[in-house]
């Protein structure tokens, strides 16, 4: 709802300015850039007017020797001291065509029944520019050199104090003026530390600031230094490196508006890109020094505890566990807090730490505080408390020492349970007291240590050396129910295949038919009985070829497996010979034609041909 | 015949090695009970001497170095008592009254230094369910799972049908026997691959080099706890528990 009611009142705010500024007189003003143009060099004019923006673009209409385009406008509105201006501005490009003196204007524009009419602005073109106009590069450098940097470009250095003691920090302050102009690569500023602790700057501040009647863009760098010994001092110069970006055009030119500082080179429109070339120019801007006294600590009031810390803090103490029994530790953190330099701050001091097993403080640095984590050890149950700890300091704002103390800390410790073993042993059972009354808690019981009694027995008794794991009997039989499941997985994997696969179990078949089938032949060839061995050979060609094409073998002829082979672009050669075996075999087996032991020979060497080039051959 | 003859020279050889045995394993016994005999009538350097002749024999058991180290406790040689008593862990991770003796022992030693983990925060988790098991019984209970998970696989081998309706069961088993494995794996780096080490001296000095003359890097106590990473010409190279590299002369720190 607030939101809703604080947008509207802007709202409101802005409209009945928008009226005020509508109402004002609307000013017409053109200007032109340069005045002197060469043939073939542009001129930009602006055609401004003040106090509107709803302006269309004016006709200028063609004037003899000049070609006008029109880029496009621009708007602005700026709020100053609540009060709203607004313009708008129509941008031409202004080409010359010819030598001459040209006057451009007066524009009059009609808008809204009113008319606005402008001044003239004079344009002289030449045939071709001077020396310095043909060279641009030479004319920016004198440009540059022209500039006064003291004026447009210049650094500040600024001590927080004229005056402070020795390890006070003294907050300084670099600041970089730029004024209409293109900085860039701006480097940490630098200056000579002797007799001061290392400068580190943190990241700079940017911000504009109005100086002499004049608008600066300022990059200020804040950093805070300590006098290491006392001294009279001057503070910098601060040097500050960067380059100064000169835009160098060849055909148009714009002067350097204030919104350039800092200027990326690819911000630019389209057109300035291309007519304009970059240059860096490093400079080294250097400040004015600052002077300034270290003062030595003053030497009354100078506590024993102080140590060197300087500035305002606060101290905090804690301690942890405050009940304990002795020889535990107790975790001391100590936190000292505040403003000034903590590279001089060490550890709060204690009174007095007897009693105590005392270990070296860590430490652990922040940015606006110190925190020191101690560990303390009672050494015995006789200790009461922690000791007071202090830390002292120099307020420079009070111009005085002084001094924070933390504590005494009661702590309760207990007696160890830990304890030599001689006096654990003679130790006597202690005295147990009956609770004087119902509801009354027992008395603490003091219970001693010792070690418990040795065993009665040996228990399981091993051979030295001799393990479970590294018995070489062991170690071998492990692999072994491995072994049995990878066998097993692979005896399963072949069942399950032969059984689901038929084409690879007819493979299998087609081996041991291979096998066992020529043993046969060779066996049925010594008894010469060709009826027997031709019925046998054509019996393992149908039992081969059928396992090999994954048909039943009763169902192989020739007439079946000629195309099988003939779509495997088996040898021709091999396929007539299958044809003559199965005739040779069919003949002996039928019409008992006889053959001899030759022709059985070698028709078993045709046959064991056969099988080794079907194996080679893919079905 | 042959047959009978050569069951009956096998009974025979397997008869008179069991007695043999025996009565090896009897000795022990009975040089245990003289010992325990000597260490109640507080006579603890015989006790010693008696627990030692076991071990010279070539017998070990976590009672038997529990003992050494009660007995070596009470002569107030903290670090020999330290060293029987982590000998006795290896063999007794479970035992109540060893846990109790060892960290009485280590309290009383009080070197900040031996209660540093070794391991890692993951390590530690992962050992947890193993702690009180030592090396033998883990083991035998890796040994147990790998034969669970191989009889499964034969049984899912033989019947398909079966793996398909017990995978769960399968993949359960297989995590608990990588589980298993991986703290075999850490236990045995532990006990095996690296050798652990008591200082067994009052206060020892660990130097940077292998050099009676070079600089003492730190000072350990008896009853200290160290890896014993190399020997060296009468030095041994330890590693404190905080990581502290360091030589110190052989005699000041026994392996475990």
């Amino acid at each position: 709802m607030k939101r809703y009611v604080s947008v509207s009142l802007i709202a409101i705010v802005l409209f009945s300015t928008l009226g005020a500024s509508n109402a004002k007189e609307v000013r017409f003003e053109a200007n032109i850039d340069q005045t002197r143009v060469a043939i073939g060099e542009g001129a930009q004019l602006s055609l401004v007017f003040h106090g509107t923006q709803d302006i269309p673009a004016p006709d200028i209409g063609s004037v003899d020797g000049i070609d006008a385009r029109y880029l496009g406008p621009s708007t602005m509105m700026t709020v100053i001291n609540g009060q709203v201006s607004t313009s708008i501005t129509h941008v031409y490009t202004i080409i010359p065509l010819r030598v001459g003196k040209f006057q451009l204007g007066p524009f009059s524009v009609m808008h809204k029944g009113d008319t606005y009419t402008s001044n003239a602005v004079a344009l002289d073109v030449v045939e071709e520019r001077g020396p310095r106009q043909q060279a641009p590069i030479a004319e920016e450098d004198d440009a540059i050199s022209g500039i006064n940097l003291d004026d447009r470009l210049f650094v500040n250095l600024e001590a927080g104090k004229v005056k402070a003691y020795v390890n006070e920090l003294v907050p300084v302050t670099v600041k970089m003026y730029v004024n209409r102009m293109n900085v860039s690569d701006i480097q940490l500023p630098t200056f000579a530390q002797e007799g001061f602790s290392k400068v580190e700057f943190k990241e700079p501040r940017q911000y504009r600031e109005a100086l002499g009647g004049a608008v600066y863009d300022v990059l200020e760098f804040k950093t805070s230094i300590f006098g290491t010994k006392p001294g009279e001092y001057k503070l910098g110069p601060a040097k500050i490196k960067a380059n100064i970006i000169v835009k160098k055009r060849t055909r148009s030119r714009r002067p350097t508006s204030a919104d350039d500082f800092f200027d990326d080179q690819f911000g630019d429109s389209f057109f300035d890109d291309f007519f304009t070339r970059i240059e860096r120019h490093p400079v080294e801007i250097k400040s004015q020094g600052a002077p300034l006294i270290i003062a030595p600590m003053p030497p009354q009031g100078r506590p024993a505890t102080f140590t060197g810390a300087i500035g305002d803090y606060q101290f905090l103490f804690s301690a942890s566990p405050k009940k304990l029994k002795s020889g535990d530790p107790i975790t001391i953190k100590m936190e000292v807090r505040g403003s000034g330099n903590f590279n001089t701050v060490l550890a709060p001091q204690f009174e007095n730490l007897s009693g105590f097993r005392e270990y070296e403080p860590q430490v652990k640095t922040e940015e606006n505080g110190k925190t020191f984590t101690q560990v303390l050890i009672p050494e015995s149950e006789k200790v009461t408390e922690i000791p007071r700890a202090v830390f002292s300091y120099y307020d420079p704002a009070s111009d005085g020492y002084k001094t924070i103390v933390q504590g005494p800390t009661p702590i309760q410790v207990e007696k160890a349970q830990v304890e030599a073993p001689a006096q654990v042993i003679n130790a006597t059972a202690p005295a147990f007291t009956a609770p004087a009354a119902m509801g009354e808690s027992p008395p603490k019981e003091d219970l001693a240590r010792d070690i418990i009694f040795i065993k009665d027995s040996l228990g399981t008794l091993y051979t030295k050396g001799r393990r479970l794991y590294r018995n070489p009997f062991f170690l071998g039989l492990l692999p072994i129910p491995l072994l049995l499941v990878i066998i097993f997985f692979y005896v399963y994997a072949e069942r399950y295949r032969l059984n689901s696969d038929i084409r690879y179990a007819g493979r299998v078949r087609s081996q041991q038919v291979l096998k066992s089938g020529l043993h046969a032949l060779q066996r049925e060839l010594k008894k010469g009985a060709s009826h027997d061995f031709y019925e046998m050979m054509f019996k393992a060609l149908q039992d081969y070829l059928g396992g090999r094409i994954g048909i039943p073998s009763a169902g192989i002829t020739y007439g079946v497996v000629e195309p099988v082979l003939a779509s495997k672009d088996a040898d021709l050669g091999m396929i007539t010979k299958l044809k003559v075996l199965f005739e040779t075999c069919d003949r002996a087996r039928f019409a008992y034609a006889k053959g001899g032991e030759y022709t059985m020979k070698d028709d078993l060497k045709v046959f064991e041909d056969m099988l080794k080039y079907l194996e080679k051959v893919k079905i | 015949m042959k047959r009978m003859i050569a069951f009956c020279m096998l009974a025979f050889i397997a008869a008179q090695s069991t007695c043999l045995a025996a009565e090896k394993a009897a000795d022990p016994e009975r040089i245990f009970y003289e010992a325990n005999a000597a260490y109640e009538k507080g006579d603890y350097a015989k006790a010693v001497q008696e627990y030692a002749r076991i071990t010279g024999k070539g017998f070990e058991s976590g009672n038997l170095y529990f003992n050494i180290g009660n007995s070596f406790f009470k002569l107030g040689k903290l670090g020999l008592a330290i060293l029987n008593y982590e000998r006795a862990r290896r063999f007794i991770p479970r035992d109540s009254d060893l846990k109790s003796n060892l960290g009485y022992a280590q309290g009383t030693a009080d070197d900040p230094f031996n209660r540093a983990p070794e391991q890692n925060f993951l390590i530690r988790l992962l050992m947890v369910p193993f702690r009180s098991f030592n090396m033998t019984t883990l083991t035998v209970f890796s040994t147990a799972v790998y034969l669970i998970i191989v009889a499964m696989f034969l049984v899912f081998i033989m019947n398909p049908e079966r793996a398909k309706k017990a995978k769960p069961a399968l993949v359960i088993l297989l995590v608990i026997g990588f589980y298993t494995v991986v703290a075999f794996g850490f236990k045995y780096y532990e006990e095996e691959v690296l050798t652990y080490g008591v200082v067994i001296q009052k206060e020892v000095e660990a130097r940077y080099e292998p050099i009676d003359k070079a600089t003492t890097f730190y000072k350990l106590r008896e009853g200290s706890l160290v890896v014993v990473l190399k020997e060296k010409g009468g030095w041994k190279q330890i590693r404190r528990l905080d990581g502290k590299i360091a030589w110190v002369k052989d005699d000041a720190v026994e392996d475990i």
